[in-house]
C-alpha cells in the first residue's frame, strides 16, 4: 500500500494536481448515493462506484478539523468529464439535508476539489460530514478555508446538476 | 526679489500643503478602505444566518422523524434511517456551528450549540431505546422546542447583527466617498491656488525683470541723450584707463548752454544737447573710446590711444571744430561751441597717482583754463594749471578777510560827454591789493562771482561810491553821475531793493545820479524775477545800464526785451573804428537804435583822438577811456569834479584831466 502510494506520488509528481492517485482496498460504505443529473438522464453513484473513477488522496486540515486527515476520493473534474460537464459554467450541488449551493467553475478549475469517500483509510460517515464530501486542500490552499468559501465544502452530497 | 520671496514662500507653503493633504488624505482613505474591507461581519452573518436556517430545517426533520416513529410505535428501517439521518445532520450542524462560532461563543450561539447537542443526544437515546419516546415524551418535546426557539433567537440576533453590520459598512462607505470627494475638492482648490500663485509669481518676475532692466538703464544711461551717465563713466572709464597704454581723459562743456535754452527754448536746447551728445559719442567710438554725459552740459570721454600733448591738442581742436557743425530745427540754427580740457596720465606730476578721479580733476583744470581763455577752445593739462587753480582757490578763501582788512579799494573811471567835453560822471571799479600786488579785476571778479562774495563786494563798492558821489556833487558845477557794477548774483538776493533803498536814504544821493551796470548774464536764469527786480530799481529812479554790449551772445535780442536806460558799447567796437567801415556802420546803427529807444549810449575804451572824433560825429553821447583819463582815486575824482574842466575834442588837443597810474 505504501509502495503503491509512493509509486502514485512518483507517477503524478509532474501533474498539476496536488491530489495524489492512490489505490484503495475495499471497505464497507454507509448507504449513500451521489446522483449526477444531466439532459441525458440521471446517474447515481454509491461511494464505491465513485471510487471506480480512480481514487486520489489529499492530506489536509478542514474548517472543522485542526489535525490533518487523509481524504481519499474522486476529483470532481473526473465525474464532470464523465458526464460532459467539464465546460459547465457552474454546477448546483444538493446535500442529503436539502442544503443546496451553486458552485461556479472557477472553484474547481482554480482549486483541487476532491469528492471524498474515505477519511484516514476508513469509509467516510455522516457524523464526520460523509459519506460523500466535497473537500479542498486547505493545508496547501488556505483561502479555501475562508468562511465565505465554506459553502463549497458540501457534505453529505447527494446530487450534482449543471447550471446554465 | 522681495516679490519672489513672498510668492516663493507661499508656493512652498502650498506645496507643503499638497504633500500634507496627500499624506493625510491618502492615510485617511486607505485606513477607511481597510476598515471597510475588514468589516466582513455582513458576509459572516449571512453565512451564519444561512446555517441557522438549515439548522432549523434539520430540527424540523428530526421532529418529523420522531413524530413518525411515535406514530408507528416501532423503529422500522425507513423510520430508523430517517431518524439516524436527522441525528447525523444535527450532529454535523452542531459541530459546524460550534466551529464557525469558534472562540466568540456568545450566549445565543452557545444556547444553539447546547440545544442541538441535547437534541442529538435525545435522538441517539431514541435510536437505542425507542421506549423513551413515551417515557420521556415531555422532555423530548421540550428539547425539540428549545432547539427551535434557540435557533430562531440565534437567527434573529444574526439578522440584527447583519443589519447593523450593513449599516456600518454603508456608513464607512459614505465616509470613504465623502473623504475622497473632499480630498479631490481640496486638491482642486490647492492646485488652482498654486496655479494662480505661480502665474502671479511669473508675472511678478517678468515685471521685476523689466523694472530691473529699466532701473539698470536709468542707473547707467542718461535718459535725454541715451549716452552712458556719470556712474557708467566712472566704471567704464576706469576700466579703459586701466587697460590702455596711452589713454587720454577728455572733459567737454557746451558753452552758454543756458543762453541757448533761454533764447531758443528748452526743446531746442535739448535737441542741441542730443545732437552734440550723438556727435561726441560717434567721434569717440570711432576712435575706440567711450563717452558719457556727466550732467547738464558736461560730457566726459576716454580715448584709449592718444598721442603726445601736441597730438592730443590737434585731436581736441579737430573735435571742437567737428562738434560746432550747425544744429538746425524749426527754422532755428546754431553752431554749438564747446570748451574742452584733456589730460593723459603721464602728465600728472608729483606724488599724484593717475587715478580716474585725479585725471578728471586735471582735465577739469584744463577745461577751466579753456573757459577762462574765452571758451570754444581746448586745453591740454599742464602742471601750471593746477598751480593757477590753486592760487584762485586761495584767493577765493582770502577775499572775505581781505574785504574786512580794507585790502579792497575803489578807483573811479571818469566819463565825459563827447559833445560838450564836460565831465559826465564816474564808473566805480573795485581793486584788490593783495600782498603788495594789485590783482587784475578780470581775475578776482570772476572768482568772486563763483559764489555770493560778489554780492558783498558789490554792496561795499556801491556804498562807498555813493558816499563819494554825494561829496563830488557838492562841489561840482553840474550833476556828477556814478555807475557801479551789479553782478548777476545780486538778483538772487531777496533784500537787494531794500538794501539799495537804505543806501540812497543813508547817503542822500539822488537816485537819478546812480546807474547800476548789469551784464547779459543776469538774464540767464530767471527772466521773470530779473525783470521784476529791474522794474523795482527803475521805480526808485535808479538808471540801469547794459554793460559790455556787443560782446555777448545775443545782445540785440536782450536789448529788445529789456527796458534799460543806458547801453555801454564794448571797447571791441572802438578798436578798429578808424579803419573799418563795417564797424563804423554798426556803431552808427547802434547810436541810431539807442536814440530811437531813448537810451543813453556810453562808449568804453576810447584811446585815441580820432576815435573820439569819429564817435562824436556818429552821435556818440558819453565816452570813457585812457584818452580822457585813467581811473582815479576818490580824492582825484573830487578835484576833477570841482574843477569843472572839459575835455577838448575837436581842436586836436585834449585835456588829460588827471594822470593816474592804473596799477597803483
Amino acid at each position: 500500500m505504501v509502495r503503491k502510494l509512493l509509486l502514485g506520488l512518483a507517477f503524478l509528481s509532474a501533474s498539476a494536481h496536488a491530489m495524489d492517485p492512490v489505490s484503495v482496498d475495499e471497505v464497507r460504505f454507509a448507504n449513500a448515493s451521489l446522483t449526477v443529473a444531466t439532459d441525458e438522464g440521471e446517474t447515481g453513484y454509491t461511494p464505491a462506484e465513485l471510487e471506480s473513477f480512480g481514487t486520489y488522496a489529499i492530506r489536509t486540515v478542514t474548517p472543522w478539523r485542526e489535525t490533518a486527515a487523509e481524504f481519499v476520493g474522486v476529483p470532481l473534474t473526473e465525474v464532470l468529464d464523465a458526464h460532459g460537464l467539464a465546460e459547465a459554467p457552474a454546477i448546483r450541488v444538493v446535500a442529503e439535508n436539502d442544503y443546496a449551493v451553486t458552485i461556479p467553475s472557477t472553484v474547481w478549475t482554480e482549486h483541487d476539489l476532491l469528492i471524498a469517500t474515505r477519511v484516514d483509510g476508513k469509509a467516510h460517515n455522516r457524523r464526520a460530514r460523509g459519506p460523500i464530501q466535497f473537500v479542498f486542500d486547505m493545508s496547501q490552499d488556505p483561502g479555501t478555508g475562508d468562511e465565505e468559501f465554506q459553502s463549497n465544502w458540501v457534505w453529505m452530497a447527494a446530487r450534482i446538476e449543471p447550471v446554465e | 526679489m522681495k516679490l519672489a520671496g513672498t510668492y516663493g514662500a507661499v508656493t512652498l507653503l502650498l506645496i507643503a500643503a499638497i504633500v500634507a493633504v496627500s499624506s493625510l488624505g491618502g492615510f485617511m482613505v486607505l485606513s477607511q478602505y481597510d476598515a471597510l474591507r475588514e468589516k466582513e461581519d455582513a458576509v459572516t452573518e449571512v453565512t451564519r444566518m444561512r446555517n441557522g436556517v438549515i439548522a432549523i430545517v434539520d430540527v424540523v426533520r428530526a421532529r418529523d422523524a420522531l413524530r413518525d416513529l411515535r406514530d408507528e410505535g416501532e423503529i422500522d428501517s425507513t423510520a430508523g434511517d430517517a431518524l439516524t439521518e436527522a441525528a447525523d445532520f444535527l450532529y454535523v450542524r452542531a459541530d459546524t456551528l460550534r466551529q464557525a462560532i469558534g472562540t466568540s461563543l456568545d450566549h445565543s450561539s452557545e444556547r444553539v450549540v447546547r440545544s442541538l447537542d441535547n437534541l442529538v443526544a435525545v435522538l441517539d437515546a431514541v435510536l437505542v431505546d425507542p421506549a423513551v419516546l413515551d417515557t420521556e415524551a415531555e422532555a423530548i418535546n421540550a428539547t425539540v422546542s428549545e432547539a427551535t426557539a434557540a435557533l430562531m433567537n440565534y437567527y434573529d440576533e444574526q439578522k440584527e447583527r447583519h443589519v447593523a453590520a450593513v449599516a456600518q459598512k454603508t456608513h464607512l462607505l459614505q465616509q470613504l466617498v465623502v473623504t475622497t470627494l473632499g480630498l479631490i475638492l481640496l486638491f482642486a482648490l490647492i492646485t488652482t491656488g498654486t496655479a494662480i500663485l505661480w502665474r502671479a509669481e511669473y508675472v511678478g518676475r517678468m515685471r521685476r525683470q523689466e523694472a530691473e532692466e529699466k532701473a539698470n538703464i536709468l542707473a547707467y544711461y542718461d535718459s535725454l541723450t541715451g549716452l552712458p551717465n556719470r556712474a557708467s563713466f566712472l566704471e567704464e572709464g576706469a576700466r579703459i584707463l586701466g587697460e590702455a597704454d596711452t589713454p587720454a581723459l577728455i572733459l567737454l562743456d557746451l558753452d552758454d548752454f543756458k543762453i541757448i535754452n533761454d533764447s531758443y527754448g528748452h526743446k531746442f536746447g535739448d535737441l542741441v544737447l542730443r545732437t552734440v551728445a550723438g556727435r561726441i559719442s560717434h567721434h569717440f567710438h570711432g576712435h575706440g573710446g567711450f563717452a558719457a554725459r556727466l550732467g547738464g552740459d558736461e560730457f566726459a570721454a576716454v580715448l584709449p590711444i592718444a598721442d603726445d600733448s601736441d597730438g592730443l591738442q590737434s585731436f581736441v581742436d579737430e573735435l571742437i571744430l567737428e562738434l560746432s557743425a550747425n544744429v538746425t530745427a524749426d527754422g532755428l540754427k546754431i553752431s554749438p561751441r564747446l570748451s574742452v580740457g584733456a589730460v593723459m596720465p603721464h602728465m600728472l606730476t608729483g606724488a599724484e597717482a593717475p587715478t580716474l578721479q585725479a585725471l578728471i580733476r586735471a582735465a577739469d583744470y584744463a577745461l577751466y583754463e579753456a573757459k577762462s581763455n574765452g571758451r570754444f577752445r581746448g586745453r591740454i593739462y599742464d602742471a601750471k594749471m593746477a598751480a593757477s587753480l590753486a592760487t584762485r582757490r586761495e584767493m577765493k578763501l582770502e577775499m572775505p578777510r581781505a574785504l574786512a582788512r580794507d585790502e579792497f579799494f575803489i578807483e573811479y573811471q571818469p566819463q565825459f560827454n563827447l559833445v560838450t567835453g564836460r565831465l559826465h560822471g564816474f564808473e566805480a571799479l573795485a581793486r584788490w591789493r593783495r600782498g603788495g600786488t594789485v590783482v587784475p579785476p578780470g581775475v578776482f571778479i570772476e572768482i568772486a562771482e563763483e559764489d555770493d562774495f560778489i554780492v558783498q563786494l558789490d554792496a561795499w563798492v556801491l556804498k562807498h561810491a555813493m558816499a563819494e558821489a554825494v561829496t563830488w556833487n557838492r562841489v561840482a558845477p553840474q550833476p556828477i553821475k556814478i555807475s557801479t557794477n551789479l553782478s548777476a548774483r545780486n538778483f538772487h538776493s531777496p533784500d537787494l531793493i531794500e538794501r539799495i533803498q537804505d543806501m540812497l536814504q543813508t547817503t542822500k544821493l539822488p537816485a537819478e545820479l546812480l546807474t547800476l551796470e548789469i551784464t547779459e548774464s543776469v538774464l540767464i536764469e530767471d527772466w521773470v524775477q530779473t525783470l521784476e527786480t529791474l522794474s523795482d530799481l527803475s521805480r526808485l529812479g535808479i538808471k540801469i545800464a547794459l554793460d559790455d554790449f556787443g560782446t555777448g551772445f545775443s545782445s540785440l535780442s536782450y536789448l529788445r526785451r529789456l527796458s534799460v536806460n543806458e547801453v555801454k558799447i564794448d571797447r571791441a567796437f572802438v578798436v578798429d573804428i578808424e579803419t573799418s567801415d563795417r564797424t563804423r556802420m554798426m556803431m552808427d546803427a547802434l547810436v541810431d537804435i539807442a536814440q530811437r529807444l531813448g537810451m543813453q549810449l556810453t562808449i568804453e575804451g576810447i584811446e585815441t583822438e580820432p576815435q573820439a572824433k569819429i564817435l562824436a560825429d556818429l552821435g556818440g553821447e558819453v565816452g570813457q577811456g585812457y584818452l580822457f583819463s585813467w581811473p582815479v582815486t576818490a580824492t582825484e575824482a573830487l578835484d576833477l569834479s570841482a574843477s569843472g574842466k572839459r575835455v577838448a575834442l575837436h581842436n586836436g588837443t585834449h585835456a588829460n584831466a588827471v594822470q593816474a597810474d592804473p596799477n597803483t
